[in-house]
C-alpha cells in the first residue's frame, strides 16, 4: 500500500513537473520573443509622415519677372562697399541697380522669403541685417503678405538655429513673421522637367507663394563644391526629402528642385563669405559685397567665380563652371549658366 | 508540496530567469550608450532609480528608457537612442544647461563640465556610405558639432575619429542612407 502510493506520488510528480516544465519553457520562450518584438512593433520617428498630399501642378512664377529664357542672356549685380559701408545699403543699391523692388515684384505679390539659417553658427547663416534690408526694400512694392521661413539640416532645431542666428528677433522687429517651416503642411509639387525625381514634397507656404525671394550666404560646401541660391531652396523641403536627395543624386536634384521651385529674385549675402571649408566651419573672407539677380543659376555661377577669387583659385571662372548643380540647374531652363550671356554690373559704394 | 517538487520547481525558475538574463545579451550584445555625465555603468544602475524625469526633460527627445532587450539590470534605465534626436550638451538646444543632470534625484547623472563630455563614438560602416558608394553626401560632416571628429579622405568621404567624437549622435540621426550607414557606440565613454 505504502509502495504504491509512494509511486503513485512519482508518477503525479513527474508528469506534472515535465507538463509544467514544458509550459512554462514555452510561455518563456514567447514572453522573450514578446519582448524582443516589441522593439521592433516601435514606430520610428526619423521620417516624420506627411500630414497631406495635394497633387498639385508645377507651380508657376509670374512671367514678366523670373523666366529668363536661356537663349536671352541674364544680368547679374554686384554691389561692392568697404568695411564701414553698412550691409543694408549694399542692397538697396543693389536692388535700386536691378531695376528697384517696385518693378521687379509685382504688387499684391505674396512674397516668400528664404535666408540660410541651417546650422546653429551665426557664420553659417545669413546676415539679419541683409535679410531685414532686403525686407524693407519688399516692403515699397506693397505685396499682399510676407513671410520669411527656414527648416534647418536634418538633425538641426530650426527653431533653436532662428535663435542663435538671431534671425527671429531682429527679422521679427522689421515686421516680417519668420516660420520654422517644419510644422508647416507637407504638399506634393510634380517635377515634370525632372531627371532624378518626378514629384518632391515642399512646404505648403512656399508653393503657395507667388514670389520667392532666395537670401543665401556665400558658402563652401563639401558635398556640392559651393551653397548658393540653388543649394539654399533645399531649406523648403522636409527632412524627409532632404535625405532621399542624398541618396537618389544631391547635385540633380537640387537642379530639378529649382525647375518648379525657382527663386524669382536672389540677393547673395557676401559681406562675408565662407572659404576653403563648408557649410560650417570655413574660413570667413571679408569681401563686404552683396550681390542680386533675377536669375538663380546666373547668380550662383557669378558668385561662385567670387568665392572660387577669395580663395585664391587659379582660375576662378573655369572652377565655377565645374559647380555640377549650377550646370545641371542651367541644363533644365531654370537660368543661364553661359558665362557670355551674362552681364555683371559692377557697383561700388564707399 | 515535497521537497523534491519544490526543488523541482526552483531548478525551473533559476533556469527560466537565467534565459531571460542571457537573452538580452546575445539579441543586443552592445552597451547601452547613457546621458552625458552618466556614472560608471554597475554604479549607474545600482543607483538610478528609474524615474525617467531625464527621459521627461530632454529638449531633443533623444533618452529613451531601456526596455527587457537591453536587459535585466538596464531595464528602465535612460539611454541615448540616436534615432529619435541628438545630444546637444555639447552644442545646441541644452549645453550648460545640462537638463537630465539637473532632473536627476540621485545623481546618477552628474553634471560635467561641457569640454568632458563624451558619450561614445560614431562608427561607419563604409559599404552602407553614400560617399564611400561614389555619392555627393557629407551629411555627417556637415552636421557635426566637433571640429576634426569627421575628417575627408580626398575631400569626399568621411573618416571618423574616435578620440575626438564626442558622441553626441547627431550624424547619425542625420544620415541619409537607408540602413544607416552609422552607429553610435559607447567605444570610448568618459564616465565618472
Amino acid at each position: 500500500m505504502d509502495r504504491e502510493q509512494t509511486e503513485k506520488d512519482k508518477s503525479e510528480t513527474s508528469t506534472v513537473s515535465r507538463r509544467s516544465f514544458l509550459k512554462l519553457l514555452i510561455a518563456g520562450v514567447a514572453a522573450a520573443a514578446g519582448v524582443v518584438s516589441l522593439n521592433f512593433l516601435r514606430p520610428k520617428p526619423i521620417e516624420p509622415e506627411l500630414t497631406t498630399v495635394i497633387p498639385t501642378t508645377a507651380k508657376v512664377t509670374p512671367s514678366t519677372f523670373s523666366t529668363t529664357p536661356s537663349s536671352k542672356g541674364a544680368s547679374v549685380v554686384v554691389v561692392r562697399g568697404s568695411p564701414s559701408v553698412k550691409p543694408a545699403l549694399l542692397v538697396e543699391k543693389a536692388l535700386e541697380s536691378l531695376g528697384g523692388a517696385e518693378k521687379i515684384v509685382p504688387s499684391g505679390a505674396s512674397i516668400f522669403v528664404k535666408p540660410n539659417v541651417g546650422f546653429y553658427d551665426k557664420e553659417a547663416a545669413t546676415d539679419p541685417a541683409v535679410v531685414v534690408a532686403a525686407v524693407n526694400c519688399l516692403k515699397r512694392a506693397s505685396p499682399s503678405r510676407i513671410v520669411a521661413g527656414e527648416s534647418s539640416v536634418r538633425g538641426n532645431d530650426t527653431e533653436h538655429a532662428l535663435q542663435v542666428t538671431g534671425m527671429r528677433s531682429i527679422v521679427g522687429e522689421a515686421g516680417v513673421e519668420v516660420k520654422d517651416l517644419r510644422k508647416d503642411q507637407e504638399v506634393n509639387v510634380s517635377v515634370p522637367k525632372g531627371k532624378a525625381m518626378s514629384s518632391v514634397n515642399v512646404f505648403k507656404i512656399v508653393r503657395d507663394s507667388s514670389f520667392i525671394v532666395d537670401i543665401p550666404r556665400l558658402k563652401r560646401h563639401s558635398a556640392t563644391t559651393t551653397t548658393i541660391s540653388l543649394k539654399n531652396m533645399m531649406g523648403t523641403v522636409p527632412d524627409s526629402e532632404k535625405g532621399r536627395f542624398h541618396q537618389v543624386n544631391l547635385n540633380q536634384c537640387i537642379a530639378d528642385l529649382n525647375s518648379v521651385m525657382r527663386p524669382s529674385l536672389v540677393i547673395i549675402d557676401a559681406t562675408r563669405v565662407m572659404t576653403k571649408r563648408g557649410p560650417t566651419g570655413g574660413i570667413m573672407v571679408e569681401l563686404n559685397t552683396v550681390m542680386a539677380s533675377l536669375d538663380p543659376v546666373a547668380a550662383d555661377l557669378v558668385a561662385a567665380e567670387e568665392l572660387f577669387k577669395a580663395e585664391g583659385a587659379t582660375d576662378p571662372t573655369a572652377s565655377a563652371g565645374r559647380v555640377e548643380h549650377i550646370r545641371m540647374a542651367a541644363e533644365l531652363g531654370v537660368g543661364v549658366a553661359d558665362r557670355s550671356k551674362i552681364e555683371v554690373m559692377e557697383v561700388k559704394v564707399s | 508540496m515535497k521537497r523534491r517538487s519544490f526543488l523541482r520547481l526552483f531548478g525551473l525558475g533559476l533556469a527560466t530567469f537565467s534565459f531571460f538574463g542571457i537573452l538580452p545579451r546575445v539579441v543586443k550584445g552592445r552597451p547601452l550608450v547613457r546621458p552625458p555625465g552618466s556614472r560608471v555603468e554597475d554604479f549607474f544602475n545600482a543607483i538610478c532609480v528609474r524615474c525617467s524625469r531625464c527621459v521627461q526633460i530632454c529638449p531633443t527627445g533623444v533618452i529613451a528608457t531601456a526596455n527587457l532587450g537591453d536587459g535585466f539590470k538596464e531595464l528602465g534605465t535612460p539611454k541615448i537612442d540616436p534615432a529619435k534626436g541628438s545630444c546637444e550638451r555639447v552644442q545646441g538646444r541644452c549645453e550648460e544647461q545640462a537638463r537630465c543632470a539637473e532632473a536627476c534625484p540621485t545623481g546618477a547623472i552628474l553634471r560635467v563640465q561641457r569640454d568632458n563630455v563624451k558619450l561614445g563614438s560614431t562608427v561607419i560602416n563604409t559599404g552602407k556610405c553614400i560617399a564611400w558608394q561614389g555619392g555627393p553626401c557629407l551629411t555627417c560632416y556637415e552636421v557635426c558639432p566637433v571640429i576634426g571628429a569627421i575628417t575627408l579622405f580626398d575631400e569626399s568621404r568621411p573618416l571618423f575619429n574616435e578620440n575626438v567624437c564626442v558622441g553626441c549622435g547627431r550624424c547619425v540621426y542625420a544620415c541619409p542612407a537607408q540602413p544607416k550607414a552609422l552607429t553610435l557606440t559607447s567605444k570610448g565613454e568618459r564616465r565618472t
